[in-house]
């Protein structure tokens, strides 16, 4: 294995905006894929426990002891999830910076001022001939304040939160879209809400209800790395979202589940409309369709793909009943030009 | 729910008035047959808002919802056995199809409140105690009172989902039997109605909440 034949794929959590990588084709959840000579492999793990380091070097008002006990306290939580197998090992400080092509998965701060609206960014190493994920590295974008204080501090980034969804990515799984935002003077956004960690724009500064995993995220990590009987105690919906009898390319779908308010979501992932969304609870749920907020679609899909966002918000006319251990059978909905 | 209770209230009202007679028909009857109807009131099941949460922690709902499993009208079978002069016992089979319903509200991208609904398969075995006493019979009206447990099951319109649970009951009803006249394998038929307070859990509940409705049945019997 050379370095040249490895292959370094992006994806970050920014203040507004973000680049993600290209979705994984009807796939259960909105997990990362990659084609490597010809092949789609799903960004995931296949060894564990995964080993991180950590750059041994602080900003003003983080030392690196302090950033290592936050991102491991990050790390505790995605592996908490008790119907997910994912585990991590921190394998001391290094001196080696995030980014480079080590074999190491490194965490750790670099100082990107012109990255004005990154706070921090997941990137991951391929075998460009295997297709095995190397390393995952995170940098946090020291041109920000950040804080790691237990109650969170104003007009500073809790390190933990934004971790927590950067190791989100670092283990497999791409961004939700459950969250509500508007445009803001001057065109950028601002997120009013969210539903997920997952979620591509952090709530704001001083915030720490992001420490904190939701529905959505556990049964993104519990799809990807399934445990606990995950597989056979909850199960699946999936569907076609058609306009004008056409197929629906990026209808952001949510299974809603009334009878606790949890929310699940994922993409319709092609251009037939089809979409899958797995962990869900065994019984009834609502699912409801809507374009994606805001025209954000570079959060979740390549400028080039075909996502559809002239339609309005629409709930299917029919609870759906997921079964235990199995999928709902193919639910059709159809949605009409705004 | 409202709706169940004041129809609840109406019938213990006529069951009152009915036991204010006095004589007692000659029943020799060992077993009842009976099949009939019975309407179940509706449930609330659940009502969870989709929050997602704002900065600081607080919370702000995409919708509201609020799900009932619907009222119902069903067949059902009794078998019953006189114990003594006062005490009957019974078992009983309820179908029952229903539907789940959720009423999505206020939701931000300003869709229109709508209800989301999916059919339901209810299945109740049931068995309790009838106590008919003999001062308040008349020749041809028995009043009644029961109490009971059952067994629920329910499933969906697909079967992709079955869900059990329990219930019990407590109620008081009417019969009016006709005696036959010449001796034979039938002693006497009749048509007999009941008012319940049931209370439902499980099921598609998947809780273990108790919830209360009312039941009415209506039923022919053969006596044995």
């Amino acid at each position: 294995m050379t370095r040249r034949r490895w292959k370094r794929i992006v994806c970050a959590l920014t203040v507004f905006a973000l680049v993600c990588l290209e979705p994984s084709q009807a796939s259960a959840y909105l997990k990362f894929g990659y084609e490597v000579n010809g092949k789609q492999y799903t960004l995931k793990w296949t060894t564990t426990p995964v080993r991180y380091f950590v750059t041994d070097a602080g900003v003003p008002g983080v030392t690196s002891s302090q950033f290592q006990s936050a991102v491991a306290a990050a790390f505790q939580t995605w592996e908490s999830v008790p119907t997910a197998s994912i585990t991590y090992q921190f394998g001391g400080f290094t001196r080696s910076l995030p980014g480079e092509d080590d074999g190491r998965s490194t965490l750790g701060f670099l100082n990107e001022p012109e990255l004005d609206r990154v706070l921090a960014s997941t990137s991951y190493l391929v075998d460009g001939e295997s297709g095995e994920l190397i390393e995952s590295d995170i940098f946090f974008n020291s041109a920000f304040q950040w804080s790691v204080a237990p109650a969170g501090e104003r007009g500073r980034w809790d390190l933990q939160s934004i971790a927590l969804h950067e190791i989100g990515h670092l283990g497999g799984l791409g961004h939700s879209a459950i969250g509500e935002t508007e445009v803001a003077t001057g065109g950028a956004r601002r997120v009013l809400s969210t539903g997920a960690v997952m979620f591509p724009i952090a709530l704001g500064s001083g915030d720490i209800s992001g420490r904190s995993l939701q529905p959505d995220d556990i049964a993104g990590i519990s799809d990807l790395y399934p445990a606990g009987g995950f597989n056979d105690k909850t199960g699946s919906v999936s569907g076609r979202i058609t306009k004008n009898g056409q197929g629906v390319f990026g209808a952001h779908v949510v299974a809603f589940d009334p009878k606790n308010g949890q929310m699940v979501g994922n993409f319709s992932l092609n251009t037939d409309g089809e979409f899958s969304i797995a962990g869900l609870q065994p019984g009834p749920h609502v699912l409801r369709v809507e374009p994606i907020d805001d025209a954000d679609t570079d959060s979740f899909f390549e400028s080039s793909e075909p996502t559809d966002l002239n339609f309005r918000t629409a709930y299917h006319d029919r609870l759906i009943i997921v079964p235990r251990g199995g999928d709902s059978g193919t639910v059709a909905i159809a949605v009409v030009p705004k | 729910m409202r709706r169940s209770l004041q129809v609840l209230l109406a019938a213990l009202v006529f069951v009152g008035a009915a036991i204010t007679s006095s004589a007692q028909p000659n029943d020799v009857s060992r077993v009842e047959v009976s099949g009939g109807f019975r309407w179940i009131g509706s449930l609330d099941l659940a009502s969870a808002p989709a929050n997602e949460t704002t900065l600081g922690g607080g919370s702000r709902a995409l919708f509201d919802s609020a799900t009932t499993l619907d009222q119902s009208f069903g067949g059902t079978v009794t078998v019953g056995v006189r114990v003594s002069q006062l005490i009957r016992i019974e078992g009983a089979v309820v179908y029952s199809p229903t539907q789940l319903s959720t009423r999505i509200t206020d939701d931000t991208e300003g869709v229109p409140d709508t209800t989301i609904t999916a059919p339901v398969s209810q299945i109740l075995v049931e068995g309790g105690v009838l106590a008919l006493p003999p001062r308040w019979r008349t020749r041809h009206v028995s009043p009644f009172a029961e109490a009971g447990l059952g067994y629920l099951r329910q499933l969906n319109d697909g079967r992709t989902l079955v869900e059990t649970g329990g219930s019990y009951y407590v109620g008081g009803g009417l019969y009016y039997v006709r005696t036959s006249a010449r001796p034979g394998r039938v002693k006497a038929t009749g048509v007999r109605g009941d008012v319940r307070a049931l209370v439902l859990h499980n099921g598609v509940a998947e809780d273990s909440d108790w919830r209360p409705t009312a039941a009415i049945t209506a039923t022919f019997f053969v006596r044995f």
